[in-house]
């Protein structure tokens, strides 16, 4: 009786010792993390000079919102932002379904399996390149579609894989088995036991798949053609002057056209500007990872495994 | 009532036969169009355009592609098989193109008085067309030229609120330099020269050398006045020019951000009255504030004991206006299109704004502007320096106000022609008038990068450690092992073949 | 029991034979795998022809399959341009590192947010150290250079404040990889931690539960439970990771390259990208491209074998 209750109050001692060092030390990441991102935030609402001359440290200086203007004056941003929630939402959605598919497919021993397998694996580091690719999707009469955004990187490699492992490790072969024996067939299982028990590994691809089309800008660079139909990112980076190294040796003599004084001034506005479309572009990605936490919850068997 | 009745019918047909034939008459055509970043200009649905349209009966759909992505869709068009008629406004790759692939039309049979007069009165003005034709000596592009008479890029100046403050007289030699800087140093100003590391930028920290004797322009190759292409890092003045910089350095007297920062960061210091002797563009209408500019003068480039000021000179030179793809539908209303944008009102137009509202014809009969829209709202209704432009030297400063920001370069390019500080011939015949083929052009390509990455590691070395026998020695002898002396090499043949012309 | 262990017995038969027998077994299987073959034929291999661009002299007007032969040229020239062997170790040092210093660190992370009390704060604490992954690369350079500024930068103004000389970050080759390596992984540390901590939270609790009746120590249930449930999902990262050595993050090398650094900042992604900038060279650059990838795929086959012969856990 003795020795239970001092070892309970032993290891309650390191636990709270445990604690407040775990605390102390996600305060400090918190911190390291979190400072940046403040930055930006006050940045973004700051004079662009006094950004440049880094005098803005904890709270805006000679607030302004001249960044925000510059950003939301273009009208095709407002529609690319469309754009990108339905190629994310949809793109995504495809891809999650074949790839957690795929994925369970894999996670079965059958014929051919290896050959499958070497097959997809290969496809992650050999391609034909971007001319052959772009001329790939003309010849399926994709290019300029809004279809070749959702289908042109559908299934990632390496989320595959990642899945496959997660099935093949968190969800037991007995609870396949016990199935097989009650006469399901694969389809059965997957429907039925697999996929409630994978809340966590979708909600994962959800994010991967989601985050990857919503920062993409390249897609939207080669494939589209007409302005209406381009995600939010591809518009961005046009927005944003390059402002470090100055752009093609033949434009650089251009810039010495009348209207220097007004280039400067657009370069000046794309200082801050440059921190407005991170904001821009950033909060949709942070609501819906807060909505997706939701489902990283304690994973709950069935509890027929030993019965 | 028949007889009326089959009259009207008759007129309706003439009617509708009429409109058809004169719908017919109008040409369609497409175009990939340079757009610039930062800028929305709505070009297919642009005023001007519609005016041009108008005019020539030609309609132009416009395929709309910014700087950044100028590059990757060019080569996917062409790669594709599927050519647009025309390509707008930024450069292509003549060479492969043109002349080694075939994809581009040789213009050398329009360019007559009755398809362009416009663009053929003032071709060879200046000499402004000299550099258009390629290597095989076709024409493959109507140039886009906007020439302002001047004749360099980085003019010298000093804070000269400064030196009156201090009581010291302009610099004229290195060693004057390097005294005022200890002195605004000593006076507490922070960074008493500061420049850019920006490649091609007029601020750049590159055009030291020109105090030397080596006008370097950070392609490291130049014309001596021997007509022999010479290795600027090969010259003594480039050894007496690094070891000056890093005395610089060493004291604190250089801002040592020169060596990374890009323009905004730069001028951000010189209009808080950081720096004290800087070189730029000109004063007005640049990032530097107005109520700043009194305070800077420009002078002449001070000069190093033993050498001959020596400024990289730039020649006015076409770069690129318009291409015709092979597949052009129609090459005679393509270029009669261009060439009315470049009647001179109608060009007056594109860059400025409308008659009446933005520009006027004063009265010594020059186009003057007289209204600048804020917020860039020009690019609105005009395609500004997105259009067409052919306007050299001679030409553009007879039917052209000059503003006082161009008269500034104008009046400093007379300045240091004058006082004869500039380079014996500017490196823009190396660069865009002695034609190279293709094969040695993408050798000289390769070795510039390698000897760019090379030059710029070095002087950033040398700048802030020094240099000593053996450094210079290793410096000179790797330039070599990099293959500088065939880059010297082609771009001295291509040059012997420009001249023997 | 008896459907598994009769496959075995059965003999292999004939490719046709075997073909019919796992249609006919698998035949569910399949349908789920096709929707993902399909993508895999239709987008990666109907373009893979154009592998053999790097053993021609592409040129757009004869198509790829009229452009001259030129078999190992572009390699050649490759393997003896001045600065091969620098942008080689540069390029493969600089993942190297990242890959030892980054890749511990998301996990550490999820195993001592799993470990946090207090349900809101773990929530906030997750998604915060999340966000950073959506900073662009222009802006992260961006404040690389404002924060490391040799003349107003906060961390030189610190040192300063110590007593220390100012230290001229961005210009030295030594601060190269530390700045590219540390901002790395300030900016994808949370990322990657998404995947262990979705591991960790699918640990059934009664395990934890069990732990502490037997007496065992938060350090101890971190040692018995959370470290072999991630064990798997971890080498398989650390597979795959291993996949990349010889690539590059072009833009962010480019951003971060000054004149000063070049030694150390010079890979091979941003050779390929000033290559192109002089003339397009197309053929040139898949025939690198080609070069790296192969490398990449013999190192990948070499760490999975390993692998598997070491754990269970591979590729395939």
């Amino acid at each position: 009786m003795a020795k239970q209750h001092s070892t309970r109050i032993r290891e309650t001692h390191a636990d709270r010792v445990f604690n407040v060092i775990n605390l102390i030390f996600w305060l400090l990441i918190l911190f390291i993390v979190l400072y940046p991102l403040w930055l930006i935030i006050i940045a973004s609402v700051s004079d662009p000079d006094a950004v440049l001359a880094g005098r803005v440290l904890l709270w805006p200086v000679d607030f302004s919102l001249m960044g925000y203007q510059a950003v939301f004056q273009y009208s095709e941003l407002w529609n690319s932002y469309m754009n990108s929630i339905f190629y994310t939402v949809g793109g995504s959605f495809l891809s999650v379904i074949i790839t957690i598919a795929a994925a369970y497919a894999l996670s079965r021993k059958f014929t051919g399996k290896t050959l499958v397998n070497l097959g997809i694996t290969f496809t992650m580091f050999f391609s034909g390149g971007l001319i052959p690719i772009f001329l790939n999707v003309r010849d399926l009469g994709l290019y300029n579609t809004r279809t070749v955004m959702i289908l042109i990187n559908l299934v990632s490699v390496w989320n595959l894989m990642v899945a496959r492992t997660y099935i093949q490790t968190t969800i037991p072969n007995e609870l396949y088995e016990a199935a097989v024996m009650d006469g399901a067939g694969h389809f059965t299982y997957f429907f039925k036991c697999v996929l409630p028990l994978s809340g966590t590994i979708i909600a994962v691809l959800s994010v991967y798949y989601g985050v990857a089309r919503w920062n993409d800008y390249f897609t939207g660079l080669v494939f589209i053609r007409d302005r209406v139909k381009l995600p939010l990112q591809t518009v961005l980076r046009e927005i944003l002057a390059s402002l470090s190294s100055t752009g093609s040796s033949d434009t650089f003599f251009e810039a010495y056209a009348d209207n220097l004084g007004g280039l400067q001034e657009a370069l000046r506005k794309a200082e801050v500007a440059k921190y407005c479309c991170i904001v821009v572009s950033t909060v949709p990605a942070v609501i819906l990872y807060i909505f997706m936490q939701k489902y990283f919850v304690k994973g709950v068997m069935i509890g027929s495994l030993k019965g | 009532m028949k007889k009326l009745f089959a009259l009207l019918l008759c007129l309706c047909m003439v009617f509708s036969f009429m409109s058809f034939a004169a719908a017919e008459e109008k040409v369609n055509l497409t175009a990939i169009q340079y757009a610039l970043e930062n800028q929305q200009t709505d070009f297919n649905n642009l005023w001007f355009f519609q005016q041009v349209e108008e005019k020539t009966g030609v309609h132009v759909d416009f395929q709309v592609v910014k700087d950044a992505d100028w590059e990757t869709t060019t080569n996917l068009m062409f790669a594709s098989g599927e050519y647009p008629d025309m390509i707008l406004r930024n450069s292509v790759d003549v060479e492969e193109y043109g002349v080694t692939q075939g994809l581009l039309l040789p213009l050398d049979e329009y360019l007559t008085e009755e398809i362009m007069p416009n663009y053929v009165s003032r071709l060879h003005m200046n000499n402004a067309g000299d550099s258009i034709p390629a290597s095989d000596g076709k024409t493959y592009y109507i140039g886009y030229l906007m020439a302002q008479n001047v004749n360099h890029t980085g003019t010298w100046y000093v804070n000269q609120a400064k030196l009156d403050e201090l009581g010291i007289a302009q610099p004229k030699t290195i060693d004057e330099v390097t005294d005022m800087l200890r002195k605004m140093k000593a006076a507490g100003m922070e960074y008493p020269f500061s420049a850019s590391f920006t490649q091609f930028g007029p601020e750049t920290i590159w055009n030291q050398f020109a105090s030397f004797g080596v006008p370097e322009n950070t392609y490291y190759y130049y014309i001596d006045e021997n007509e022999k292409v010479q290795f600027t890092g090969a010259q003594p003045g480039y050894r007496a020019c690094v070891e000056w910089l890093h005395t610089l350095y060493e004291e604190g007297l250089m801002d040592p951000e020169s060596l990374t920062q890009d323009s905004n960061l730069w001028a951000n210091k010189v209009n808080a009255g950081q720096v004290g002797y800087f070189c730029y563009l000109r004063l007005i209408n640049t990032a530097i504030s107005a109520e700043n500019v009194p305070n800077f003068k420009s002078i002449l480039p001070p000069v190093a004991d033993g050498y001959k000021a020596c400024v990289s000179q730039i020649l006015e030179v076409p770069t690129a206006g318009a291409y015709l793809t092979k597949t052009c539908k129609d090459p005679v209303a393509a270029l009669k299109w261009i060439d009315a944008q470049l009647e001179t009102e109608t060009m007056m137009v594109a860059l400025n704004g409308k008659m009446g509202e933005q520009i006027i014809l004063n009265d010594a009969g020059k186009y003057e502007v007289i209204d600048i829209p804020a917020d860039n709202g020009l690019y609105k209704f005009v395609p500004v320096t997105q259009g067409q432009f052919f306007a050299p030297g001679e030409y553009y400063s007879a039917i052209y106000q000059m503003a006082p920001h161009r008269v500034e370069r104008y009046e400093d390019s007379q300045a240091y022609a004058a006082a004869g500080v500039l380079e014996y011939k500017s490196f823009q015949y190396l660069r865009d008038l002695a034609k190279m083929g293709n094969e040695d052009a993408v050798e000289a390509a390769n070795i510039y990068t390698e000897l760019k990455k090379f030059m710029e590691e070095s002087f950033t070395e040398f700048v802030k450690n020094g240099v000593t026998d053996a450094t210079w020695e290793e410096f000179q002898n790797t330039a070599k092992g990099i293959g500088v002396e065939r880059y010297i090499e082609l771009y001295q043949t291509a040059y012997d073949n420009f001249l023997a012309k | 029991m008896t459907s598994l262990s009769g496959r075995k017995m059965q003999h292999r038969g004939s490719l046709g034979q075997r073909i019919v027998r796992t249609l006919q077994r698998d035949w569910q299987l399949w349908v789920l795998l096709l929707p993902a073959i399909a993508f895999f034929i239709v987008f990666c291999y109907f373009p893979m022809y154009g592998v053999q661009i790097a053993f021609k002299d592409y040129k757009a007007a004869f198509g790829i399959n009229g452009s001259k032969w030129v078999g190992l040229k572009h390699f050649e020239k490759f393997f003896s341009s001045y600065y091969c062997g620098r942008m080689f170790a540069n390029t493969f040092l600089l993942n190297l590192y990242g890959l030892l210093f980054g890749f511990p660190i998301p996990i550490v992370l999820a195993i001592l947010l799993n470990q946090l009390n207090g349900k809101r704060f773990k929530g906030f604490a997750q998604t915060a150290i999340y966000v950073p992954h959506f900073i662009s690369t222009v802006v992260l350079a961006g404040m690389i250079y404002l924060f490391f500024s040799p003349t107003n930068g906060i961390i030189n103004r610190l040192i300063a404040a110590f007593g220390g000389t100012p230290i001229y970050f961005v210009i030295e080759a030594g601060w190269f990889r530390p700045l590219f390596i540390g901002s790395d992984i300030w900016q994808n540390a949370g990322w990657n931690t998404i995947l262990y901590i979705a591991t960790l939270t699918g640990i059934d609790p009664q395990l934890y539960e069990a732990a502490t009746i037997d007496g065992a120590t938060r350090w101890d249930k971190i040692k018995h439970i959370d470290i072999p449930h991630l064990l798997p999902i971890c080498v398989m990262m650390l597979i795959l990771s291993c996949g990349s050595l010889l690539s590059s993050n072009t833009d962010k090398a480019l951003l971060l390259q000054t004149s000063g650094n070049i030694k150390t900042s010079d890979i091979i992604g941003v050779y390929v990208y000033n290559t192109g900038l002089g003339k397009a060279q197309y053929s040139y650059t898949s025939a690198i491209g080609l070069c790296l990838n192969v490398i990449n795929f013999a190192i990948i086959m070499l760490v999975n074998a390993f692998s598997r012969k070491v754990s269970e856990i591979s590729l395939f």
